[in-house]
């Protein structure tokens, strides 16, 4: 399905997770990290894992990354993306994963080990979307 | 376990397709047969389970209190756990320690979907979680059902060198069994390049290494040593059972590409006091061709990485080692938006010499397995005969 309605669902934005929605809206992606070992941990939790410390922050992070594995999905209940379009989890840089779509490429072209790179995707006013593009 | 609690009813609905058929109704079906099958009565029935968010995936039961009200139960003992479709597997291994403590001596486990003209929710259906909470950094990008099944084999294949062919073996496994059973939504044999020729839906998934769409259910009742030797059939002993999640968040796919089946399965053996040799025959669950491929390896049937020469080896086949899915599974007999309580009813089927499809000659010991939420859920239950 596609069509001049179609559009992603909209994540419902909290107060936990609203630092990282704010961030993204200005175009820099932000991730949790461990303020006493420097690890950096994605997808956010109350608490760090794995001894549920709460010494943690948000921090920018370069949005590069590799692809660890990824699916073209041809076919398709959501309305958007339009098919066929790329899920993938991406490894940044940093070492967290990210699930996302691989986007300005051929899906079929479309490796695992790709190098690619973030960029900050305005949804609406509110809400922009980390999606992935083949890096040089 | 040692002969403390045994399934003895079990019925699958002849049905696959059941248009105009309100779900509730295969349920009061599945378990009047399974309570016939057992020689057990309606009124000997003091345990109800089964997974309150079937709506999901084209059932009608979105708490146990309504299903429960419509079949006029007043059970002591409930359980609606809901991990997906592998949930009624869990069922099983929780009422069979209930029942070992006393909390009820008749447990009935019932499903019923029927999806194809059900109302169903497709947001939710192929999205799982809201787009709230963690599901909040994933939905937006949408992630089908299908494509999740897709970034875990795309790895393996990465990792490991495993094949679309290898893979598609076990879709034409389950259908050559699938050509035995009468009751099978498909049983017209189809070769690997019939699966790798299908569609493409989420690559590296084609559409025939994908369940089929049935509407249909089926039910199991369990019950205490003393009353199963007084039972219609010879009783089906729940021998071993574990269980084990882990995150449901596919960014978090590299700590679980080892899946919670390994956890799940290692507790079931030990429970059971055996290992995975000693299996005859196991059920696993098939929505996809992936969710046995990755059964296989992390239920120690064979080594990580080695599930597509396991495959190649004929091991899985119905003259092999490990003949599975004997009915032709959900890839080719049965799948109405879940298959968990199905993979019970067939290892207790191949257990009693009653397989519809193929049967496992000198069948003793038998697996099933259930799973659930994109790889994150796994049961385990181990069953033997005397």
């Amino acid at each position: 399905m596609s069509g001049k309605d179609a559009r992603r669902i909209a994540p419902m934005m909290d107060n936990f997770n609203e630092p990282f929605w704010s961030a993204a809206r200005e175009g820099r992606l932000v991730v949790q990290r461990s303020k006493s070992t420097g690890a950096y941990q994605w997808p956010p939790r109350p608490r760090l894992l794995p001894d549920w410390d709460d010494d943690m922050e948000w921090t920018e992070v370069p949005g590069n990354g590799t692809v660890y594995s990824f699916s073209v999905v041809y076919r398709s209940s959501h309305t958007y993306p339009p098919t066929p379009y790329v899920i993938a989890v991406i490894e940044l840089d940093c070492g967290v994963f990210f699930t996302s779509n691989i986007v300005d490429v051929d899906p079929e072209k479309v490796r695992i080990g790709m190098k690619v790179k973030v960029a900050l995707e305005p949804q609406d006013e509110k809400i922009s979307l980390p999606v992935f593009s083949p890096r040089n | 376990m040692k002969k403390e609690v045994a399934i003895v009813g079990a019925y699958e609905s002849p049905r696959r397709l059941a248009s105009g058929v309100h779900p509730y109704e295969i349920h009061a079906e599945c378990i009047k047969a399974a309570l016939d099958d057992a020689g057990l009565t309606f009124s000997d029935v003091d345990g109800f389970a089964t997974a309150a968010g079937d709506w999901s995936e084209g059932g009608a039961a979105s708490d146990i209190l309504d299903l429960t009200d419509y079949l006029g139960l007043r059970p002591r003992y409930f359980n609606s756990t809901d991990v997906g479709g592998g949930s009624y597997v869990s069922h099983t291994g929780h009422a069979a320690t209930s029942i070992a403590a006393g909390h009820a001596d008749v447990v009935v486990i019932s499903y019923a979907g029927c999806p194809k003209w059900w109302p169903l929710p497709v947001t939710f259906w192929d999205g799982l979680t809201y787009p709230a909470g963690p599901g909040q950094f994933e939905i937006p990008f949408s992630p089908t059902i299908i494509s999740t099944a897709g970034l875990f084999m795309n790895r393996h294949m990465h990792q490991f060198g495993t094949t679309s062919e290898q893979l598609a073996k076990i879709a034409v496994t389950c259908r050559a069994n699938a050509a035995n059973n009468p009751h099978a939504r498909y049983r017209t044999p189809m070769t690997v390049e019939d699966v790798v020729n299908s569609p493409m839906i989420a690559s590296p998934i084609h559409k025939l290494d994908c369940c089929v769409v049935t509407e249909s259910g089926g039910a199991i009742v369990l019950t205490n040593a003393t009353r199963a030797r007084d039972c219609a059939k010879k009783p089906v002993w729940i021998r071993g059972y574990g269980e084990a999640l882990s995150s449901l968040s596919l960014s978090e796919m590299a700590k679980r590409f080892v899946t919670p089946i390994r956890d799940s399965g290692a507790a079931a053996y030990a429970m059971a006091g055996i290992g995975p040799k000693d299996i005859d025959t196991a059920q696993l669950y098939d929505a996809f061709t992936p969710t046995v491929f990755f059964a296989l390896e992390d239920l120690g049937f064979c080594e990580k990485g080695e599930g597509g020469a396991f495959i190649d080896s004929g091991a899985i086949e119905a003259s092999g080692t490990l003949p599975i899915n004997t009915d032709g599974g959900g890839l080719s007999s049965n799948h109405p938006g879940r298959r968990g309580i199905f993979v019970l009813i067939e290892a207790v089927r191949q257990l009693r010499g009653e397989g519809p499809g193929v049967q496992v000659k000198n069948c003793r010991t038998a697996l099933a397995h259930g799973m659930g939420g994109y790889f994150a859920a796994s049961m385990t239950t181990i069953m033997g005969i005397d």
